[in-house]
């Protein structure tokens, strides 16, 4: 029973985004790993162990999947390191395992004989002969085992069909070093040729083309005109199930944070540690935390249109109207996942092949209108109407913010792409169209569960100190009087005061500068800012009594002159300050490493803040030259 | 001054400490993610 494992055998799990190399790693070794139906969602190595039927303990890596051993995206060159045994940290591996889409095989088998040539023992996982065979596909696994020199192992690894094969095709000893029966020296050409004539013998398609349910799908989901129509439905489905599904799950957590300040209020006295509980760690952390159903929902859709392969085919429509920017469908996803926050829409630019274009979606991510700034616009676009909230011309005027920012977005996405160059490496854009299937719900729960679990993280912790911080900045040196002169007093006031003269020309008043400065690690700070420069007490109040009440006290504030501060102009100066201004410390945080320079982030950081200041100066001057 | 405004002074103090031992300690390079950036992803630093 105690018997002593052997020496570790590394097993490396490599193949083409989509192949289903997550699948099999989740089958041997049981764990709790996510796999995407678009290219390159595994853009991390994950490792795990199982015993082969022989009793030996093997460690199994999943490396990103990747189209080519010669590809110059990140993502991609990490699971050529480690093949090549060139990754710190991880050896050569012992034995790879090269997953194949058997429905796909023209183009996955490339991938698969360059893995063959690198001089590894090589196991062949053929995986959705299912799909294969639907397709009309009639496969010879031991023609190919044969012509390829390697172990092939057919498998239905969705339903853990084969994966016994595969275990055992593992034992020791392991396979040997294959003998390459292709011209190796021959490139491209003589891949392809190899590749067509195995593919006659080993995988033949008797009779006509036959047309797969995907196809007739396809003909719908990538029609020129049609397509964009269910493109559209689709988007326009998932904005409105996160604008409206989130609104429930939103009023919970902030009832909770009543309670729990309820709570705070009954056990400790009033003073300065109250505060802190109250105003820094609940307000800060419960204003970011209460996002949590959006980011949320906004994840679930993303992993259904990825796990039923409807991702890959809004990135390959996309890919025309992304080159407009100078970029490829590629920087669909992350840009439209910088719709709910910055933060994994700059992480998914791992996709993208090109260093320069990575840059550049990194670069504009930030302005394509992230949630944070919904307070703001539900704050202010009521009053700029002049109306309660939640009427079709507010809605109008929160997608024309969105226009603005996203065509910005792509206006300096296209002239910094043109700065940046041509490309030196080549981009080779290669998505693939996987088959349509029906959503893996495991997958897409585990997806939501990690990603959600990992923003509730980041509120827990660095969202936390900064809100400590915050509080600090708005509490000391302290005062006697009420909550407004304290803050007038507090460092943040003073700032506030000092840079008056700067954001006067834009229409707003220290308070309001205030306000903006405290809301520079994260916007939606700037509401409750301003709850407390005009002295609204939000007391026990609903969020949106409270902005209710704000609004009120915003439309009676004055200039000292007697002129009112909020003014449409003034109000449509502050909109476009905050579509345009990067108030976000942890996006900045994850530019610095994703660009692995600080020298973007701070870039980043100042070209926008100036931009915002700009935008808002000439929108706010220009409007009072006409008279408004 | 009472004992709510020594401790939430000793917090703040304390949270401004920790942000600069790790700034300090992660250099030009990025606190990282560290597996909390959002992105669901637990990277390997």
């Amino acid at each position: 029973m105690n018997e002593q494992p052997e020496a570790v055998s590394v097993v490396a799990l490599v193949g083409n985004p989509n192949a289903g190399k997550t699948t099999i790693f989740n089958a041997l070794t049981g764990s709790n790993q996510r796999v995407g139906n678009f290219a390159g969602v595994t853009v991390d190595m994950k490792s795990g162990e199982f015993f082969s039927p022989h009793g030996r303990k093997m460690r199994v890596v999943d490396l990103p999947g990747c189209y080519s051993l010669q590809s110059t995206a990140p993502d991609q060159r990490i699971a050529v390191e480690a093949l090549r045994g060139e990754l710190p940290g991880m050896g050569k591996p012992d034995v790879v395992v090269c997953v194949v889409d058997a429905s796909n095989l023209e183009r996955h088998l490339r991938l698969a004989m360059q893995v063959i040539e690198l001089g590894l023992p090589v196991i062949v996982a053929l995986n959705m002969v299912d799909v294969a065979e639907k397709a009309g596909l009639r496969l010879d696994v031991a023609k190919l085992s044969e012509e390829l020199g390697v172990p092939v192992v057919a498998m239905q690894a969705s339903a853990r069909k084969g994966i016994v094969e595969l275990k055992q095709a593992l034992r020791v000893p392991l396979p040997a070093v294959p003998e390459i029966s292709w011209d190796r020296d021959g490139g491209e050409e003589a891949h392809g040729s190899f590749i067509r004539g195995l593919c006659e013998l080993a995988a033949r398609r008797p009779g006509a083309h036959q047309q797969t349910l995907s196809d007739r799908i396809d003909a719908w989901a990538l029609h020129r005109v049609w397509g964009w129509v269910v493109f559209a439905l689709m988007m326009f489905a998932v904005f409105w199930a996160i604008f409206s599904f989130a609104a429930i799950p939103m009023g919970w957590i902030e009832s909770l944070q009543g309670l729990v300040a309820g709570w705070i209020e009954s056990v400790v006295a009033e003073g300065d540690l109250r505060s802190l509980l109250i105003d820094g760690v609940l307000g800060g952390v419960g204003g970011v935390v209460v996002f949590l159903p959006q980011i949320v929902l906004l994840f679930f859709f993303i992993g259904l249109m990825e796990s039923s392969g409807y991702m890959a085919r809004a990135a390959f429509l996309m890919d025309g109207l992304m080159a407009k920017a100078g970029l490829s469908g590629k920087a669909f996803l992350p840009l439209f996942s910088a719709y709910a926050c910055a933060i994994p829409g700059v992480m998914a630019t791992r996709t993208i092949d090109s260093a320069k274009e990575r840059l550049v979606t990194i670069f504009v991510a930030p302005w394509m209108s992230c949630s944070a700034r919904l307070p703001v616009y539900f704050l202010i676009v009521p009053l700029l109407m002049g109306e309660a909230e939640g009427s079709w011309k507010q809605a109008l005027v929160l997608f024309a913010i969105y226009v603005v920012g996203t065509l910005t977005a792509f206006v300096a996405a296209r002239l910094l792409r043109n700065k940046l160059g041509p490309e030196t490496g080549g981009s080779n854009f290669i998505l693939e169209l996987p088959p349509y299937r029906m959503p893996q719900w495991s997958y897409i729960f585990r997806h939501v569960i990690e990603r959600g679990g990992a923003f509730v993280a980041k509120a827990g912790t660095l969202i936390l100190g900064l809100s400590i911080l915050l509080w600090a900045l708005g509490t000391y040196p302290k005062s006697e009087g009420d909550d407004a002169d304290a803050l007038a007093h507090s460092a943040m006031g003073r700032m506030g005061a000092f840079i008056e003269p700067v954001v006067e020309p834009l229409g707003f008043d220290g308070r309001v500068g205030t306000a903006i400065l405290t809301s520079f690690a994260a916007r939606e700070v700037f509401n409750s800012s301003m709850a407390v420069m005009f002295r609204v007490d939000e007391g026990e109040c609903s969020e949106e009594e409270a902005r209710a009440t704000l609004r009120d006290r915003l439309a009676e504030a004055k200039w000292p002159d007697g002129r009112p501060l909020f003014t449409p102009l003034a109000m449509i100066s502050l909109l476009i300050f905050y579509i345009y201004a990067l108030q976000c410390l942890p996006t900045s945080v994850v530019v610095a490493k994703e660009s692995g320079s600080w020298k973007w982030a701070v870039g980043q950081f100042v070209f926008m803040s100036a931009f915002a200041y700009l935008a808002s100066l000439t929108v706010y001057q220009f409007g009072r030259l006409l008279g408004y | 001054m009472d004992w709510q405004t020594y401790t939430a002074a000793g917090i703040v103090a304390f949270t401004a400490l920790v942000f600069l031992v790790r700034l300090a300690r992660k250099g030009g390079g990025g606190p990282g993610c560290g597996g909390g950036c959002g992105c669901g992803d637990k990277h390997q630093h």
